[in-house]
């Protein structure tokens, strides 16, 4: 039960000291920095390391300890770990050619370098550094390899709608942080679409997004605002340097205008962007005159993008070594610029989940517009969602969402449950103590009939189970139990600030509310003892603040309040020595908290049996 | 889709062919080898010459770039001094080359090349040294090949 005293303090050093500095030998079994590392270089920026050389993250503490226990194993490896992709054989984990898992699993830390390096095999042939060469893995070797790499390319160039388990299965023997992710990936996405990683596949995902999103919104219209959107941008390629634009222009345009026309039969629209994005001419069209629109947004906004090219050339330089060549892989800019130039205007937002080594069970997400990200879904026309796996992108599809149920009366329920603790008013702060639960128990007690506080048992009952010796109610109470009853403490503030709380309660509260409060609280003077100030005026001030009704409270939370009429004093309920109601409501009525001998109600069992009438009466609520 | 884009570059060229060059098909050929020949600028030493160069648009034209090569001997730091005439443009290696440039733009890049060699990226490093340091003897010995190989209309290798 015991628990040091919260204060600020003590909090922010108990806190900082385990986590704010992590202990140097961490475990080899979870290496979060580097992969995170890996995670931004590769996944955030979407950039891809062409000659699949891996620079490490200079000296972080966690990095330092994997290396070290790598060295003792593998000498050499920890550096670099260039060394380790060459030679093994892919495995045929991050990517779809089902290269023969023959060899043995290879130990953790060995894996580890391979996961990380996975991309640099994918752009290698497998194992075809040649011996003779002095350093066989060196920048020039893999530079040769590299270039004459032609990637095993399998498949259509657009798939057809897969499960995404497979990706799952793909992965099952991946590193951890794989596996989980891609065995949470089918519980968002239930599909995917696979796409050729011909280095086009980023373009061609987002391109193909965007025919398959106009469908989907199924608007012709829009569609054809778009065609004549496209065609306006389309006079202003050649002064971003597009001599020839005319052909990719129209194979993009006229699929277009097929898919307006086709906007009616969803399923022939769609068999027709499948088709159309098969085709090798159409698909390659299509594709640069998306890498053109990019270009050209970039060249237009030059000065904003400018900055962040590092090279000399700048945002033209950039274009025509990555935007404007075949088959080179959409770049971080690249996206921003297709995504401001094609999916903005029909407010279609994409998003990437990043399926890297990063810590964490799901994939990390990022959208674009950079500003979407912060923006709630229901803002979008549609999301397009793509699943990045280093250097490679697929379209990831969501399951139609399931109706958001929506709970019936959940308002009054809370109300309920709350005001039974609000009665207790200044031990809000510690009723998770087994004190204030008695008290506060024991003041819904004196609202049953036969328990009403004065008189009954109840009292001795409560006092020692909620005056424990070392009781932390004593240190709020302590200051209002010593000026005034505390109980009238309480009756002001209800009466200045009515609550919502304070007006349910009414109904149950006003006929059998406690007439000897006043000689109640008379023990409650300041000689009373500690154990005394604690309890009893908790007890004691939860009744009493609920005797004045607030009539301008309009709330109704319980079916009792609509008979309520609070500024009349139409209250039903049937009273002691009350015969008519018009006495009952007047201020002679000793119960009218108008009287000045006001007195409360008091309900005795006998006078159910006495007054037929009123028994009745109860019955039928 | 090639096929469409080299038909609308050819009728383009063949009524305005840029200066200094003449385009031709060979004689029931596809459209996807082309006879070209460039008279180069008085200014510059091969002036007299008539040069043929092959150019060869592959079939997925424009997504891989036109290779060309000169049928005519040529004394250039650019270009190999050899039968095959390989020809070092920037603008046409596969990592630089952009479906958007059109021929006339490659053609009018080649002739720009005939006027000012590259010394810095050549293809022949001896020659490029004699271009950079003993101009005169460059200009000397570029006569000489041009009386020798290139006062003649050139000679298309038939077929492909």
């Amino acid at each position: 039960m015991f628990q040091p005293q919260p204060t600020p303090f003590a909090s922010a050093c108990f806190a900082s000291t385990p986590y704010a500095f992590p202990s140097p030998p961490q475990p080899v079994s979870n290496p979060p920095q580097p992969s995170r590392a890996t995670a931004l270089s590769y996944g955030l920026l979407g950039q891809r390391l062409d000659l699949g050389f891996h620079i490490p993250p200079s000296g972080g503490p966690a990095h330092s300890s994997i290396a070290g226990t790598t060295a003792g194993a593998a000498p050499g490896l920890g550096a670099t770990g260039i060394g380790a992709a060459p030679g093994v054989p892919s495995r045929g984990l991050a990517y779809s050619s089902p290269q023969p898992l023959s060899h043995s699993r290879p130990p953790p830390h060995q894996q580890q370098q391979q996961r990380q390096h996975i991309v640099s095999q994918r752009h290698q042939p497998p194992v075809l550094i040649k011996m003779e060469d002095s350093d066989p893995h060196g920048i020039a070797a893999q530079q040769a390899a590299a270039k004459d790499y032609q990637p095993n390319l399998e498949g259509p160039l657009v798939g057809e709608k897969t499960t995404t388990s497979i990706i799952t299965q793909e992965y099952e023997k991946a590193d951890a942080s794989f596996v989980e992710k891609t065995y949470n990936l089918p519980q968002t996405f239930q599909h995917y679409r696979p796409i050729q990683g011909d280095g086009n596949c980023g373009w061609r995902a987002i391109g193909f997004s965007y025919y398959e999103k106009l469908i989907e919104i199924g608007n012709r219209s829009q569609v054809e605002s778009e065609l004549a959107r496209l065609r306006g941008l389309n006079q202003m390629l050649p002064s971003a340097g597009y001599q020839y634009w005319e052909d990719f222009a129209d194979e993009a345009l006229t699929l277009l205008q097929d898919v307006a026309d086709n906007i009616g039969n969803p399923s022939i629209a769609h068999q027709l962007i499948f088709q159309r994005w098969n085709d090798d001419g159409a698909t390659q069209s299509i594709i640069y005159y998306f890498r053109m629109l990019a270009g050209m947004f970039l060249k237009m906004h030059a000065a904003t993008y400018d900055p962040f090219i590092a090279d000399a050339g700048g945002i033209p330089g950039y274009c025509s070594s990555t935007v404007d060549i075949p088959n080179k892989e959409i770049e971080h800019l690249g996206i921003t610029a297709l995504v401001d130039i094609l999916l903005k205007p029909i407010n279609v937002v994409l998003e990437i989940l990043y399926l890297d080594r990063s810590p964490g069970p799901h994939a990390t997400k990022y959208r674009f517009p950079e500003e979407a990200n912060e923006q709630d879904e229901s803002q979008f026309g549609a999301i397009i969602y793509l699943l990045f796996r280093p250097t490679h992108y697929d379209i990831l599809y969501r399951a139609p969402p399931l109706p958001v149920e929506v709970p019936q009366h959940p308002v009054s329920i809370q109300v309920h449950r709350v005001n039974t603790y609000d009665n207790g008013g200044g031990i809000m702060s510690t009723q998770t103590d087994l004190g204030a639960f008695a008290t506060g128990d024991f003041s819904m007690l004196s609202m049953l009939p036969g328990f009403g506080p004065p008189s009954g048992p109840v009292m001795p009952l409560a006092s020692p189970l909620a005056s424990p010796p070392t009781d932390p109610l004593g240190e709020p109470f302590s200051p209002a139990s010593q000026s005034q009853p505390p109980w009238a403490q309480q009756y002001c503030d209800d009466l200045t600030t009515p609550s919502p709380q304070s007006t349910t309660q009414q109904p149950p509260v006003v006929a059998p509310a406690p007439p000897s409060l006043p000689k109640s609280s008379t023990p409650l003077s300041p000689l009373t003892t500690a154990t005394a100030g604690v309890t009893r005026p908790a007890i004691m001030a939860a009744p009493t603040s609920l005797v004045p009704p607030s009539p301008e409270c309009t709330i109704r939370f319980s079916p009792m309040q609509l008979e309520y009429d609070g500024s009349k004093g139409s209250y039903p309920e049937p009273t002691f020595q009350v015969t008519t109601s018009t006495f009952k409501n007047s201020v002679w009525n000793r119960a009218h908290f108008g009287n000045p001998d006001f007195h409360p109600e008091e309900w005795s069992p006998d006078d159910e049996n006495v007054d037929g009438r009123m028994g009745s009466r109860k019955k039928s609520k | 889709m090639s096929t469409k884009r080299i038909s609308k570059e050819y009728a383009e060229l063949s009524q305005t062919p840029p200066e200094g060059y003449t385009i031709a098909l060979p004689p029931s050929e596809s459209l996807h080898t082309w006879h070209i020949t460039l008279r180069p600028p008085p200014a510059t030493p091969f002036h007299p010459g008539v040069f043929g160069i092959l150019m060869t648009l592959p079939t997925d034209y424009p997504f891989k770039p036109p290779v060309i090569k000169f049928v005519t001997r040529t004394y250039h730091p650019n270009i190999t001094n050899d039968s095959l005439g390989n020809v070092c443009l920037a603008i046409l290696k596969p990592e630089n080359w952009k479906p958007s440039t059109k021929i006339a733009a490659v053609l009018e890049a080649v002739r720009n090349l005939m006027i000012e060699p590259q010394p810095d990226d050549p293809l022949e490093e001896r020659v490029a040294e004699e271009y950079r340091n003993e101009r005169a003897e460059w200009e000397k010995k570029v006569k000489y090949h041009v009386e020798k190989y290139a006062m003649e209309p050139p000679v298309f290798p038939a077929g492909p």
